[in-house]
């Protein structure tokens, strides 16, 4: 599914109050681009940026008060096509306080209840949702959410997205609290979901590195207003950008670009410490061969 | 300070459930003691009992055996709940679960008035701690109307407001960004020196307690090991049992030193530049 915003802007005030009041902050200015079907976007920026509005207006939880929101080049805000936004899957941050059924399999089947699917169909979608987020559907489906592990949870409550077959799926800080295995192991079932299923991923990240090591496109917000739009390596690494937010150049990258001035690596901008260590310890061991032999 | 003596604990409160089924336990057999001013870092996988363990600390559960005493006090008499609540504060990982008021100034002004806050002074007080987290808001911003970092800050501020003398972050700062997390941590730093209190901090990012007084690492519920940061920085192989990836250039500086390259642990982009271009 292509998404395009032409000239998007959303304010939380009324028009009328505006008139009234002078504090009426617009929270996103005339966005203008296209998201194409199958990209692995993140969005950062700081808190009150707009990340959280802009996910929003995606998936139509808000329209727009300015512009177009155009899904596959049609508007479902005023041609009267809201299942359009049933294609796109959302999940909010901390989606597993939203967890509320006694039973995995309930929570997830959930939003297919208005769907009036027989019973067969429901347990094969449920069946295929978990099959996605790595849950084993034996082992998991009679179980109370509550008693699962944090990255367990957060699966489940991806299921319940994944199960609906969305096109898009847009998370909100999907890795906020989860330990570095939960977190591996979620990343492992975005990409698979993006290569295998095709499906757009859209997400939220304050942790730069995992914006390194995951996205191919990044779009960075300052104050309602897309500042950067391209290559997560080239952005995080362009001084003019980091200023602007103010924030350091991730340590991959740096060593990373180090090591390729220096003619010791060829050409990885995504360098891992071992990696790094090795092309080290190899260049050191040329050097001393190659003043021994002086 | 906080005693924690031989805490095990059940969310489940059925006796037999004790006795026979240790798996529904998520704490087990705990002893330790977090001291008057002290930076503690609570680390571990999800579920290894972390934030079970904070929530014995000022009483909104109560040890299954073994008991909590805050300054003394223990949690299991009533009594002490009103003065170990006031001294001992949460901030919880999702702000929206603690919110109270309707407006940032409501919010804040709902705890300082539940403990008798001199009337006259709660807007001061309001002020100030707005103030002091950096919270870009005015006081009748809406709650609804705060991003999830803004209500972070509105949540520190709420309690930072009621003075606490131990004061537990369970992932605060998860929705911050780099910067915001950065300085987060460096007001929490100087709200401290200008009145210290005990700073118990739980999180998955080793970079944000580096310079925490101890580590006390979980493991499935068991107090798994404790000491100084330093004493864990070079055991990879144990951070990653307990869910947690070393710094890059800390890693860096590790593997380079196991491949007989004399560097700091602490190395940074500055040494490594002076080391590659002595022989480049």
């Amino acid at each position: 599914m292509q998404i395009q915003l032409v000239n998007v802007s959303f304010t939380y005030s009324k028009k009328k109050k505006r008139a009234a009041s002078t504090a009426a902050p617009s929270v996103l200015h005339h966005i203008n681009l296209t998201i194409q079907s199958g990209e692995m976007l993140a969005i950062a920026g700081k808190s009150g940026s707009g990340k959280s509005t802009f996910l929003q207006l995606l998936k139509g939880f808000l329209a727009p008060t300015g512009g177009q929101i155009l899904l596959d080049g049609i508007d479902p805000n005023t041609s009267k096509r809201p299942d359009l936004f049933d294609q796109i899957g959302y999940i909010f941050q901390y989606p597993e306080h939203q967890l509320f059924s006694p039973t995995v399999f309930e929570d997830i089947a959930f939003g297919l209840q208005s769907a009036k699917l027989t019973r067969e169909i429901k347990e094969q979608k449920v069946r295929k949702a978990m099959k996605a987020v790595q849950l084993d559907y034996d082992e998991f489906k009679d179980r109370s959410p509550f008693e699962l592990s944090g990255g367990e949870k957060r699966r489940v409550a991806i299921a319940g997205a994944v199960v609906l077959e969305p096109r898009v799926l847009i998370l909100d800080e999907p890795t906020a609290g989860l330990d570095l295995q939960s977190r591996t192991a979620l990343f492992d079932l975005l990409h698979q979901m993006n290569e295998e299923l095709g499906l757009t991923i859209l997400w939220v990240s304050h942790q730069l590195d995992e914006i390194v090591n995951h996205a191919c496109r990044l779009l960075a917000l300052k104050k309602g207003e897309f500042i950067a739009d391209g290559s997560p390596v080239a952005i995080l690494s362009d001084p003019a950008f980091l200023n602007a937010f103010g924030w350091e150049e991730p340590s991959v990258l740096i060593v990373s670009r180090l090591l390729k001035e220096l003619g010791i690596t060829s050409g990885n901008d995504r360098i891992s410490p071992e990696e790094a260590a090795d092309a080290i310890a190899a260049a050191l061991s040329l050097h001393q061969q190659q003043i021994t032999a002086k | 300070m906080i005693e924690i003596q031989n805490v095990s604990f059940s969310y489940i409160d059925w006796e037999d459930e004790i006795d026979n089924e240790h798996s529904s336990r998520v704490l087990h057999h705990v002893t330790t003691s977090i001291m008057t001013n002290e930076f503690v870092a609570l680390l571990g996988r999800n579920g290894s009992g972390k934030s079970s363990l904070t929530r014995l600390l000022n009483g909104i559960e109560l040890p299954s055996e073994g008991a909590v005493q805050v300054e003394a006090q223990t949690t299991r008499n009533s009594h002490n709940i009103p003065s170990i609540r006031r001294a001992v504060q949460i901030v919880f990982q999702n702000p929206e679960n603690q919110q109270v008021g309707l407006t940032v100034g409501e919010d804040i002004a709902f705890g300082l008035s539940n403990i008798g806050y001199p009337h006259e002074q709660i807007q001061e007080r309001i002020a100030w701690a707005i103030d002091i987290v950096g919270l870009d808001a005015d006081v009748d911003r809406p709650v609804t109307r705060l991003s999830g970092g803004e209500q972070q800050k509105l949540a520190l501020a709420s309690v930072l407001a009621l003075s606490p003398r131990y004061l537990i972050l369970d992932e605060a700062t998860s929705m911050l960004d780099p910067v915001a997390r950065k300085q987060f941590v460096q007001t929490l730093h100087e709200a401290r020196k200008k009145h210290p209190f005990a700073l118990i901090y739980i999180t998955h990012h080793l970079e944000e307690v580096l310079e925490a007084d101890r580590w006390i690492l979980f493991r499935n519920g068991h107090l798994y090991q404790e000491g100084l940061p330093e004493q864990f920085l070079s055991d990879k192989t144990l951070l990653q049992e307990c869910g947690l990836e070393l710094p890059y250039l800390r890693s860096l500086g590790l593997t380079l030193r196991d491949r007989g390259i004399p560097v700091s642990t602490s190395l940074d982009v500055e040494e490594l530049r002076e080391l590659l271009c002595r022989f480049n």
